[in-house]
């Protein structure tokens, strides 16, 4: 008897781990859902004050870590890029798996990250 | 029945109005026993009177004296020729332990009696295996999976197959 699972619901399963993991590398750092909503804030006024306009927010942090806000704002922007680049990566992961031909192609992407699904057959 | 102590196999003269009434000496003739399924699985295991076990027979339990404790996983009794007997579970030795095939394509798992196959792994379940002979199980998912075979009488099996394009 060959088990087997329905395809497109192997798809759905291991983008589901996938998601899990990049979650999880995103979240390792600790930083509760209420900061990471502020980081949200704090990217767009980065990218304000890195075009010109003032923000007390980005000002009050550089001035508590002894830079300009420039610099803060750099730095702002540069770890929202990190974020940026992990979610790319994860996109890009589900497209593979979208476009695996079979099930042997979604377990080697999965295989890369040292993922596996687990499905009741 | 098993916490009770054991108590000397000699008569017993009754308390009460009627002292020259005497038990049978083998109400108290402790013996250790074993109760077991239609299959011969051990589902129980003391100590009692063998009038008690003989009882017990007459009543139709499947009960027979002997030391079964700690025995449930590795013996069973053995009823093939009319004469129950605590006997302890044969291996299979021709089932290998590790398999290796391509997804989509069944491995071999050669001389099974009639028994359950469950898996775990990329994809978790069970198969049932109905007949003697060779069992067959595949899976198109890839990975290393865990076969538990359970070949009864036959001691449990445990065989990782591993599911690879190489």
């Amino acid at each position: 008897m060959i088990h087997e699972y329905p395809l497109d619901k192997l798809r759905e399963a291991a983008k589901a781990v996938v998601q899990r993991h990049f979650v999880g590398i995103a979240e390792s750092d600790g930083t509760q859902p209420t900061l990471r909503a502020m980081y949200v804030l704090k990217l767009q006024e980065a990218r304000g004050v890195l075009a010109g306009t003032p923000s007390d927010l980005v000002s009050g942090e550089a001035q508590i870590r002894g830079i300009t806000p420039e610099q803060m704002a750099q730095v702002i922007v540069a770890m929202a890029e990190q974020s940026a680049q992990l979610e790319l990566a994860r996109m890009h992961t589900n497209v593979r798996i979208d476009t695996a031909e079979d099930e042997a192609g979604i377990v080697a992407v999965l295989d890369e990250f040292g993922l596996e699904v687990s499905l009741l057959a | 029945m098993t916490t009770e102590p054991e108590a000397p196999a000699v008569i017993v003269p009754v308390p009460g109005p009627d002292p020259g009434i005497a038990l049978p000496a083998e109400l108290f003739d402790m013996r250790k026993f074993v109760r077991y399924d239609e299959n011969g699985r051990i589902t129980g295991t003391g100590q009692q009177g063998v009038a008690f076990i003989r009882g017990e027979k007459i009543q139709g339990t499947r009960i027979i004296e002997g030391d079964g404790v700690g025995k449930e996983d590795t013996h069973y009794v053995d009823d093939a020729d009319g004469a129950p007997t605590l006997t302890e579970r044969p291996t299979l030795t021709e089932v290998p332990t590790t398999l290796k095939v391509k997804p989509g394509v069944e491995a071999v798992i050669p001389g099974l009696p009639p028994c359950k196959l469950s898996f775990t792994g990329p994809l978790k379940g069970e198969q049932h295996h109905g007949a003697l002979g060779d069992a067959l199980i595949g899976f198109r998912v890839p990975g290393t999976y865990r076969i538990t075979v359970e070949p009864w009488p036959y001691r449990s099996i445990s065989i990782e197959l591993k599911v690879s394009l190489l």
